[in-house]
């Protein structure tokens, strides 16, 4: 089990959305998934404070989201469900890394800082609690 | 010009400021913010604390946020906040006497600090090259970065423990500071203790907040040698 197998999960979500345009957040440039949905032709906004990706912050910046939001780092940031109203599928780790003000230690804390309503599926991947669910009801 | 510096809880002692006043009184008056003046020389203004921190945040919070707060309260003129923890030891008037107003506020760039690495690791917020430790605005060019908190509070006091850090990911990258010229500032506990440019820091939180590192970290008033002999001439 790994990032891999993350990334899989991951993908498994997405193709069961059918949507066609997606926002990530915090994926970085070189994840397995990034180069999968290009492959399946699905439109990615990649979301990423870093500047060698594309310097938008996705909770502080004014940001139009696509219908469903992918966030891969929850723990290093504000509840995107707080900014963000729809389907998402949302990733965090307890790794308590310096960086990380939000450290995620079940997918409970995901499905309540995230106002999640509806819950598609959720489970724990190696080290990740994951969520797919939808805020908006 | 005006100088400012604060002083809460006990961790710096009176000397300090009265030390610090006594390295800038050739170039303008210091305000002291302070919740205990007891010691503090009665030419330096003192300014009650309590009346300085409007956000109900816990204090390890954006640490230090209530620089920010000089921004909205001092509009007027050429100002300058410092930290007590620094040593001036060389020639401030060429930097702070500049004939030109400020369009945005001047802060520190860590250049003893791997830039690469910085920005390698953006991404994972752990990093910081900003430091706050002495800063120089004119007239309302800071209220932009005070308005911007404002407008950000939840998620910047959710998300940033230090000032540094929330100004560093966030006015950085939007182009809302501006930065003194390299080789004025030195930090004494990174660059090998050495005397260097105008004025030195004497940040220890890169030891005591990394269970990593191991190396011996001084505040100033325990710093020996070279330092030891020009603070205590103060």
């Amino acid at each position: 089990m790994g990032k891999r197998d993350l990334d899989s999960q991951i993908m498994n979500y997405i193709l069961s959305s059918g949507y066609e345009e997606i926002s990530f957040v915090g994926a970085g440039a070189s994840r397995p998934v990034n180069e999968w949905c290009t492959e399946m032709e699905i439109e990615i906004d990649n979301i990423d404070i870093d500047p060698r990706v594309d310097g938008r912050d996705a909770i502080f910046d004014d940001i139009l989201f696509s219908p469903l939001v992918v966030v891969f780092h929850a723990e290093k940031h504000y509840p995107i469900g707080k900014k963000f109203r729809g389907d998402m599928i949302l990733i965090g780790d307890n790794d308590q890394h310096n960086g990380d003000c939000n450290p995620i230690d079940s997918t409970d804390r995901l499905i309540q800082q995230n106002e999640i309503t509806e819950i598609y599926d959720q489970r724990i991947v190696d080290k990740w609690y994951v969520v797919y669910g939808n805020n908006t009801r | 010009m005006r100088f400012f510096t604060f002083k809460w809880s006990e961790k710096y002692g009176p000397e300090y400021v009265n030390r610090l006043n006594r390295s800038i009184r050739d170039y303008g008056s210091l305000t002291c913010i302070t919740d205990d003046p007891t010691g503090i020389d009665s030419e330096i203004e003192i300014v009650d604390y309590d009346t300085f921190d409007p956000f109900d945040e816990p204090k390890d919070r954006i640490f230090t946020r209530e620089k920010l707060i000089l921004f909205d309260r001092y509009r007027t003129g050429r100002n300058v906040w410092l930290d007590l923890d620094i040593l001036i030891h060389g020639d401030i008037g060429k930097m702070i006497d500049i004939p030109w107003k400020l369009d945005r506020p001047k802060f520190i760039w860590n250049y003893w600090h791997p830039r690469k690495r910085s920005y390698d690791w953006y991404g994972k917020m752990s990093s910081c090259h900003v430091n706050s430790s002495f800063v120089m605005w004119d007239d309302d060019c800071g209220v932009p970065i005070y308005e911007y908190l404002i407008k950000h509070r939840e998620e910047a006091f959710f998300t940033y423990k230090s000032l540094d850090k929330f100004l560093f990911y966030q006015c950085h990258r939007k182009n809302m500071l501006d930065y003194w010229n390299e080789g004025l500032f030195s930090s004494y506990n990174v660059e090998g203790f050495q005397r260097k440019g105008e004025v030195t820091l004497f940040n220890t939180s890169h030891v005591t907040k990394n269970h990593g590192i191991h190396q011996p970290a001084y505040e100033l008033h325990e710093a020996p040698g070279w330092v030891n002999e020009i603070w205590t001439r103060r």
